[in-house]
């Protein structure tokens, strides 16, 4: 379970691994999950170890991008979750996805409610514990799923074959906490059908791509 | 949700028909029955005099939502004694019955007392295998056995992780947890318990609690709703969290030293507030 360097980097928004692109490009990625991480180091080693934890249960693993590879894995067919929990960053700029400054819920400067739960809405209406603050997030063309206090801090649209999901509020650390509905939500995208704009229809099932995301692990590089 | 309250609530010198008649114009939709706790309801009482209790009750316009006992304290099944063992297993085993004869799916049994003589690994032990002994009938009745969580006053079972291995220990469908946020006070939060046990919670006891007081000293650490310490907003979200829809009953001591039925009308339009978030 735990990670090495390596692997911690190849999830982490601040590294470029170019080899790791350059594999994105070929293969089909329907059904698998890319997890991308925009924040301080200390958060995305929890919020890596949650996702990996969790979609271990689930049958899966998640697989590396980075910042430039995001949107091709998407087109592939990934599921690409990008979390931050800080303000701007280029990689949300080139989505076109407007970032605010991160708010605490907890010091009551921004809800009144006294446990700031987040409340998704999509793919499964859950309602889970913030991760002490917030990036509220917006951008045209792009569907909100999750608010706390009226306001948005969770984005998704359709990409190619795959989807985008822009979280203002890191799930990664709440689901190596073991949030029951945390994990519901996340099994809950994964059974979220993509078929609809693939091309090659049922030929490809969710689980067959399991090899494709393995081949990705960055532990399956080396 | 729906509300209730324990029928040990109601002054000894009323009788059940006046008790129940205050109840329901209180405002509350059930009663909790206490096995041992009242003239009515007794481990002796016949299945016709519960079945004439049941209809009482619904006679009232009321429902019964749970089954509690007062016996656990003094006849645990934890108890290193096998006699008294024996006789925790039959009021226990009697909850059940009663609960199925008056037509509900939940008892409470305080699981498990640590004392200076009885030390908490032996406790531990054999309370796992009597709750899973338990469940046995229970399930065979329709009835899930919820443990509580009086955590201080049972020197047992103290966090809700450990709660959890409790339950995993079990490992019966028909065992979960009733939860009392009013016996959370040394040891956390119960907004945090209720969102660990979520679907395992079989029914959630309302009381306040003054932290302050502790559990030393002559004065009492409970208190009604919303004057004491309990985060009620963060319970209700939570409850709403793990979409907790049951029963909400409220256990409290009785304090009002005059107009005594006022309690039951204040303490219902307290979890009417509670229900209905406006807090």
């Amino acid at each position: 379970m735990d990670l090495n360097r390596r692997e911690f980097l190849a999830f982490t928004g601040s590294a470029v691994a170019v080899r790791l692109d350059t594999r994105v490009e070929s293969p089909e990625l329907v059904g698998a999950v890319a997890v991308l991480h925009l924040g301080g180091e200390g958060q995305v080693l929890e919020s890596v170890r949650g996702y990996k934890r969790a979609l271990e249960t689930l049958g899966s693993q998640p697989v590396a991008v980075t910042d430039s590879s995001v949107v091709m894995a998407a087109r592939r067919g990934a599921t690409v979750i990008i979390e931050t929990s800080a303000a701007a960053s280029d990689a949300l700029t080139a989505l076109a996805v407007n970032a605010e400054h991160p708010r605490n819920l907890w010091r009551r400067d921004f809800t009144r409610a006294t446990v700031p739960y987040i409340s998704y809405t999509w793919p499964v209406p859950v309602m889970v514990r913030d991760f002490s603050r917030v990036v509220p997030v917006s951008g045209t063309g792009w569907d909100p799923i999750a608010e706390v206090g009226g306001v948005c801090v969770g984005l998704t649209r359709r990409i190619g074959r795959g989807r985008l999901v822009v979280l203002g509020s890191p799930l990664g650390p709440v689901l190596l906490g073991g949030d029951r509905e945390a994990h519901e939500w996340l099994a809950a995208l994964l059974q979220e059908p993509l078929d609809d704009r693939c091309e090659f229809g049922g030929l490809l099932q969710k689980w067959q791509v399991r090899a494709v995301a393995h081949d990705l692990d960055p532990r399956a590089r080396r | 949700m729906q509300k209730s309250i324990g029928d040990n609530m109601i002054p000894k010198s009323w009788g059940l028909e006046r008790g129940l008649e205050l109840v329901k114009k209180a405002g509350f939709d059930g009663v909790e029955l206490w096995l041992g706790g009242s003239p009515w309801l007794q481990v002796g009482t016949s299945d016709a005099d519960v079945i004439d209790l049941a209809r009482r009750v619904k006679d009232a316009g009321l429902v019964v939502s749970n089954v509690s006992n007062t016996l656990d304290w003094d006849h645990p099944i934890s108890s290193r004694d096998p006699a008294i063992r024996q006789l925790a297993f039959q009021h226990v085993e009697r909850q059940i019955e009663v609960a199925h004869l008056v037509g509900t799916d939940a008892v409470l049994v305080v699981a498990g007392l640590v004392t200076d003589e009885v030390p908490y690994n032996e406790v531990y032990a054999r309370t796992v295998e009597g709750v899973k002994t338990l469940a046995v009938k229970a399930g065979a009745a329709g009835v899930r056995i919820g443990c509580e969580n009086c955590c201080a006053e049972q020197r047992f079972l103290m966090s809700p992780r450990e709660f959890a291995t409790f339950l995993d220990d079990v490992g019966s469908p028909h065992v979960g947890i009733h939860l009392d946020v009013g016996n959370i006070h040394e040891t956390g939060f119960a907004e945090q318990w209720i969102e660990i046990h979520g679907p395992r919670i079989t029914r959630i006891h309302l009381k306040d609690v003054l932290k302050h007081r502790g559990r030393c000293g002559n004065e009492s650490v409970y208190t009604n709703l919303f004057l004491g310490d309990n985060n009620w907003p963060a319970i209700r979200a939570a409850m709403q969290k793990v979409r907790y829809d049951g029963w909400l009953i409220a256990e409290m001591e009785s304090r009002y030293r005059h107009a005594v039925d006022q309690q039951f009308y204040d303490t219902a339009a307290a979890i009417d507030r509670l229900i209905t978030g406006r807090l």
